[in-house]
């Protein structure tokens, strides 16, 4: 709310006012960012399940007379200390990539979901046990769990895969917890157990489906974040080993050239960025999207 | 318009006129409440971190002598005999605990494996630079969030877009990938900040800057929502209708209300940033316990990084014991009010 | 009743006479919201003026533009909003074209607004005190100590114990009335000329909100001038010196408040004031788009209810000594019902009353046994019904059906409205598929819905469809009891007429007996057979309704009627009880 009157005199908006608003109108009927959002994630799709179609080079052919070159027509991306193409490299990491992080959001949902069903469904006790047990795991920051995983286990993508979905399940834990409670809480369980249903019948067909609905937004959201921090610990030199051309696997190859080839840190990490702000929009649009079907 | 009179509430219907009297029982019981409950935690966190090293897959004493030696080979019983004494690996792995938690009590977190220095001494050197440093952090984060909010929410469509666009941007970007970026424009290509290293106050700018980014987004989405949701509340339009001016609004009624989501999730992110100033510290070369653990964590040196996750836990917990407070100072109606 | 309520009035008829004081004066107000494309106009050229001293009271359902009619006044419709008039002008002052500083002003100072419940429109983290001097401070009036003096002063003034104390309370720490009373004096507190009063009783009890019309007239008496937003027409025929009747953003009738109420010109009015349920609407419709439904059966068991004694019937619910006890947030336990014993008979109506804290959801909660009683026990049709394992109860439970004051809530967002009803059904008597469908045709028809309905989400109906529905599933198990808790509760009043007017209809056709909770008087002595008063969990008076409500024996009951704003009555349509 705000105290602007635009126009009190007979006559409406104000012209240039008018002509913004329509432009901004006509901006948002594109969506644009939902579009690029598409588009980029039809992109990383194709690279992952068949990287050959966008690229020609191989990703681990050595030339040792163009190392560390720019990004030119020649080498989008730029190349690394061994002349390997960039773009290549970055296009066939993509699918070892995304097994690492629906690996970890896969783990971290089937925890979250088992602990919050059963924390929500189940009594005073239960439901305190798995609250102190979330409550402990949150004290480790997602990282350091990783990191100790790391330290114990050894580095590998099934350590990552563990590490990252064991550290980011209780948030989610807590929101399906969250869910359940108050879909349990709500009228039309409660009008459903008046009528006589059983139970188990009404954890099948109203508890269950209402509870599950705004989780694929967070297994949306969840993908990205968990793509981000499974890289973050190949950054630290955690990940799976080099030469695979895993995207975190570059940035960690990359570091030790920051300075004389930006390219090789900054180009995994955009194609990062760009994958986890992808999956954000499409994520959040569909939030809107239930939210709104819910208000209507 | 219609009246929304006694919605099914059965228990919370009588009028809340408490005694001043029960209200300070209630908060000194809720203190003691917190205080139990954090050192529950804290212990928890202890045999976690204890049991994932039990359960480490081989001989720890073989791993040791690997780490010394610098090869993996198999060790005879006579090799890890000494190693096993000295380390107690031949206790039970009950008096083991026990000695783990006794050790604890008393700020002992073991040996280190590969420096053989107390664990405890190799943290208080290093830990200085990396407190400053998500300290300065977490404020930074907060002041970008806030202003933000104020200038950008329900300020007309375009305003609030970019707000919220730079919120959701800001949230998703990796601390590595922010920080190589700030250092590749503003330390190498512009020259404003030392590459490397620098520990006075312009060598923190850029690695503050890198942990604040995101989680200023993240606070910011969080405040945002909030704060949205608080402006249309009745009594912002009470507020508006005694002549108070806008900035007023938001600033002395709106952003009082707003914060609260947002401090409940402070303690929490400052464990975060603890995490996050690992990255920060490895990409700009700066001293702290990211450098210590990144090189304990390659070359598995278990007491060092349980002992570092052990710390930031004890950290996360005395953070959330002050957030409590903090919260109780922003938001006087007692929370366990109607529960 | 009526004659007293007239001589309470000061005699206004030659008011407005004198236009040319007027205090405000609005000519053609029109406004609307979203861009030029989207536009959408909710006042459509209201025009009105008010002399100084007087009240004028805006009166419409959800959606009729009154309360965005009163903020243009103070210039606060909100961003995106376009508001156009031929004339606006406060006290001489033109309004239109005021920018923000110029608004800021004369916000507070000249004049004050007063939302519904204090409890969402006092900031709760801050305590009334300071809210109440923020006004003195934004308009620079007094130093830091005198504004801390006139905020006592105020608080004094509206009638608040203690002052001193109550201002350093927050909201959420003040009863009701005390916070409703803060809010006022908030408003008040710069002595404006003009108060905007938006449903400032709305979510009182009826007690609370007859303290606050008076404290309201008393402002009024002190020479100020009101304006009152409201939906209920009894709250505005107390004190209204005009009134304005707004339906889709017109006045449709403006006059006299004694002229109109008593003699309404057009039709929406009068629509409106017959749809208001009281003493007198008893037996009769309340609704024209109700009419009578064409097969009024003389079933045995309808006859039973309405007027007759309440021995005849056998009973459907017999509840002893009912007492349940929850634990506070200070470890105390609080009874929140108390020894509530009582019989429904087969088709007919009981009636629970009481304000809110009273114990009647709870009550309500037992007999539909969501709730064990820790004492006394309840029978649902001579049988055993509180106290059994709920696998005993379950199939039993079709014998009891409950329709809820909040309808959507209580509809799982996912299900068509065909869905929740085929759920509802028996499947040993409803076996086949066509069976099934047939039912939930019958029953759309039985509480007026179209089979169009039937495909969609209770979230894409309105309210009076949503309620309707509600009551649909109620029937569908073909219970011996509904339980309707609140159930016209967040209605408009039209709605509401046309909603309990199918209930009577219900229980002439089926026999259905209905235990009604409600906090509207008018609404429990319209259609109950006998009453039960609760205050504090306690039954407080209980016995036919006609008896309870105009020989009422306990003082409680007693003050309770006292409270309630009445409608004057067009001598016209008085109405002759008609016996069923």
């Amino acid at each position: 709310m705000s105290t602007v009157q635009p126009a009190l005199s007979p006559g409406g908006l104000p012209g240039s006012r008018a002509v913004a608003a329509v432009a901004w109108e006509r901006l948002r009927a594109l969506r644009p960012g939902l579009t690029l959002a598409a588009l980029a994630l039809l992109f990383i799709l194709v690279a992952a399940i068949a990287p050959s179609l966008l690229t020609s080079r191989s990703p681990t052919s050595i030339d040792l007379g163009a190392t560390l070159q720019a990004p030119s027509a020649h080498h989008i991306f730029g190349t690394d200390q061994a002349g390997r193409d960039l773009y290549a490299r970055v296009i066939h990491g993509t699918r070892q990539s995304l097994l690492i992080g629906l690996g970890a959001t896969a783990l971290s949902m089937s925890v979250a979901i088992s602990l919050g069903f059963l924390a929500g469904l189940s009594g005073r006790f239960v439901d305190g046990a798995i609250n102190r047990l979330l409550e402990v795991v949150f004290a480790f920051p997602v990282l350091l769990l990783a990191l100790l995983f790391v330290t114990v286990f050894g580095a590998s993508a099934t350590t990552q895969i563990v590490a990252v979905g064991i550290g980011t399940a209780p948030g989610y834990a807590r929101m399906v917890r969250g869910q359940v409670l108050a879909v349990r809480g709500s009228g039309y369980v409660e009008a459903a157990s008046a009528l006589g249903h059983s139970y188990p019948r009404i954890i099948r067909r109203h508890i269950f489906p209402n509870a599950m609905r705004p989780l694929v937004v967070v297994v949306t959201l969840g993908l990205g974040q968990s793509i981000v921090w499974a890289s973050s610990l190949a950054f630290l030199g955690l990940g799976v080993a080099p030469p695979a051309p895993e995207w975190g696997a570059l940035l960690d190859a990359g570091r030790g050239y920051v300075t004389k080839a930006w390219w090789l840190e900054v180009v995994p990490g955009l194609t990062i960025v760009a994958f986890a702000l992808a999956v954000t929009t499409l994520g959040r649009y569909a939030q809107q999207r239930l939210e709104g079907a819910n208000q209507r | 318009m219609t009246g929304t009179v006694d919605i099914r509430v059965s228990t919370a219907d009588a009028v809340p006129s408490r005694a001043s009297r029960r209200s300070v029982t209630g908060t000194a019981r809720r203190i003691l409440f917190r205080l139990a409950n954090a050192v529950g935690v804290l212990w928890a966190a202890a045999t976690v971190t204890f049991f994932i090293q039990a359960v480490l897959p081989g001989d720890r004493a073989t791993l040791i002598l690997n780490q010394e030696t610098g090869r993996a080979v198999k060790r005879t019983a006579a090799e890890v005999a000494p190693i096993n004494r000295r380390f107690g690996f031949d206790d039970s792995l009950f008096a083991q605990y026990l000695h783990y938690i006794g050790g604890l009590t008393h700020g002992d977190l073991g040996t280190s494996y590969q420096l053989k220095q107390p664990v405890t001494t190799l943290i208080a050197d290093q830990v200085g630079p990396t407190l400053l440093l998500t300290v300065t952090a977490l404020v930074l984060a907060w002041a970008i969030a806030l202003v933000l909010t104020i200038a950008t929410a329900k300020r007309g469509r375009i305003r609030s877009a970019l707000g919220s666009g730079f919120e959701v941007v800001a949230a998703g970007l990796p601390q590595y990938w922010l920080g190589v970026i700030l250092l590749v424009v503003f330390a190498i290509n512009l020259g404003w900040f030392p590459v490397e290293g620098g520990t006075g106050l312009s060598g923190l700018v850029l690695p503050a800057l890198t942990l604040a980014i995101p989680l200023a987004g993240f606070l910011g989405q969080v405040t945002r929502d909030e704060f949205e949701k608080v402006l249309d509340q009745p009594f912002i339009t009470s507020a508006r209708a005694r002549g108070m001016s806008d900035l007023d609004v938001r600033t002395k009624h709106a952003l009082r209300h707003a914060v609260l989501p947002a401090i409940t999730l402070s303690g929490w992110a400052l464990g975060a940033l603890f995490s996050g100033a690992v990255v920060a510290e490895l990409v700009f070369a700066r001293p702290g316990l990211g450098q210590v653990l990144v090189g304990a964590a390659s070359a598995r040196d278990i007491p060092l990084v349980s002992g570092v996750v052990m710390l930031v836990a004890g950290v996360y917990v005395v953070a959330n014991l002050l957030v409590d407070l903090a919260y109780g100072i922003v938001d006087p109606r007692l929370k366990d009010g109607a529960s | 009743m009526t004659v007293e309520l007239a001589a309470r009035r000061p005699h206004t008829s030659d008011a407005g006479a004198d236009s040319h004081g007027d205090l405000l004066r609005v000519e053609n107000l029109r406004v609307g919201f979203g861009p030029p494309k989207a536009h959408r106009e909710v006042v459509k050229g209201v025009s009105f003026t008010l002399a100084p001293g007087r009240c004028l009271a805006i009166v419409g359902e959800s959606g009729s533009g009154k309360s965005v009619t009163a903020r243009t006044l103070v210039g606060l419709t909100g961003r995106g909003s376009v508001v156009q008039a031929d004339r606006l002008e406060l006290d001489g002052r033109d309004l239109l074209g005021f920018g923000d500083r110029q608004w800021r002003a004369i916000r507070g100072k000249d004049v004050g607004f007063i939302l519904q419940d204090a409890l969402v429109s006092l900031d709760q983290l801050r305590p009334v005190g300071k809210e109440i001097a923020e006004g003195l401070k934004l308009h620079g009036a007094g130093t830091r100590e005198e504004r801390a003096e006139k905020v006592i002063d105020l608080l004094r003034q509206v009638g608040v114990p203690e002052p001193e104390l109550r201002a350093r309370q927050r909201p959420d720490e003040l009863s009701g009335g005390l916070r409703q009373r803060a809010l006022i004096a908030a408003a008040l507190a710069l002595d404006p000329k003009l108060v905007i009063a938006d449903e400032p009783t709305t979510a009182l009890d009826v007690t609370v909100q007859a303290q606050i019309l008076d404290l309201l007239e008393a402002t009024k008496a002190r020479g100020k001038t009101l304006i009152l937003i409201s939906h209920d027409l009894a709250v505005v025929s107390r004190m209204a010196d005009e009134v304005a009747v707004m339906r889709d953003g017109e006045i449709v009738e403006r006059g006299d408040a004694r002229a109109v109420l008593r003699n309404p010109q057009h039709a929406y009015t009068q629509a409106l004031l017959d749809a208001v349920p009281s003493a007198h609407s008893r037996g009769q419709r309340l609704s024209p788009a109700s009419p009578p439904r064409v097969q009024v059966s003389a079933a045995p068991t309808a006859s039973a209810g309405r007027g007759a004694g309440p021995e005849i019937a056998p009973p459907v619910i017999q509840a002893e000594g009912l007492t349940k006890r929850y634990r506070g947030p200070d470890g105390l336990d609080r009874t929140v019902v108390d020894d509530v014993s009582f019989v429904l008979g087969a088709g007919e109506t009981l009636g629970v009353v009481g304000e809110s804290g009273s114990g009647k959801t709870t009550t309500a909660r037992i007999a539909l046994a969501l709730v064990e009683p820790d004492g006394g026990q309840v029978r649902l049709n001579g049988e055993a019904w509180s106290g059994l394992p709920e696998r005993q109860r379950r199939a039993r439970r079709r014998q009891i059906t409950v329709i809820y004051q909040d309808p959507l809530s209580s509809f799982d967002p996912r299900w068509s409205v065909e869905r929740v009803l085929r759920d509802t059904l028996d499947p040993a008597a409803y076996g086949s598929d066509a069976a099934r469908r047939q039912r939930v045709t019958e029953l759309l028809e039985l509480v007026g819905l179209q089979d169009e309905h039937r495909g969609r989400r209770p979230l894409q109906l309105s309210g009076g469809q949503r309620q309707r529905v509600a009551i649909a599933r109620a029937l569908g198990p073909d219970p011996s009891v509904i339980v309707c808790d609140e159930p016209v509760s967040a209605l408009d009043v039209s709605i509401q007429a046309q909603v309990l007017d199918l209930l009577v209809d219900l229980q002439d056709e089926l026999g259905v007996s209905y235990l009604f909770i409600s906090h509207d008087l008018g609404v429990i002595h319209h259609i109950s057979d006998r009453v039960l008063v609760l205050n504090e969990g306690r039954v407080v008076e209980h016995g036919d309704a006609d008896d309870v409500f105009y020989r009422p024996q306990e003082p409680y009951t007693q003050r309770l009627l006292a409270a309630v704003p009445l409608l004057e009555r067009r001598a016209a349509t008085d109405p002759i009880r008609s016996a069923r």
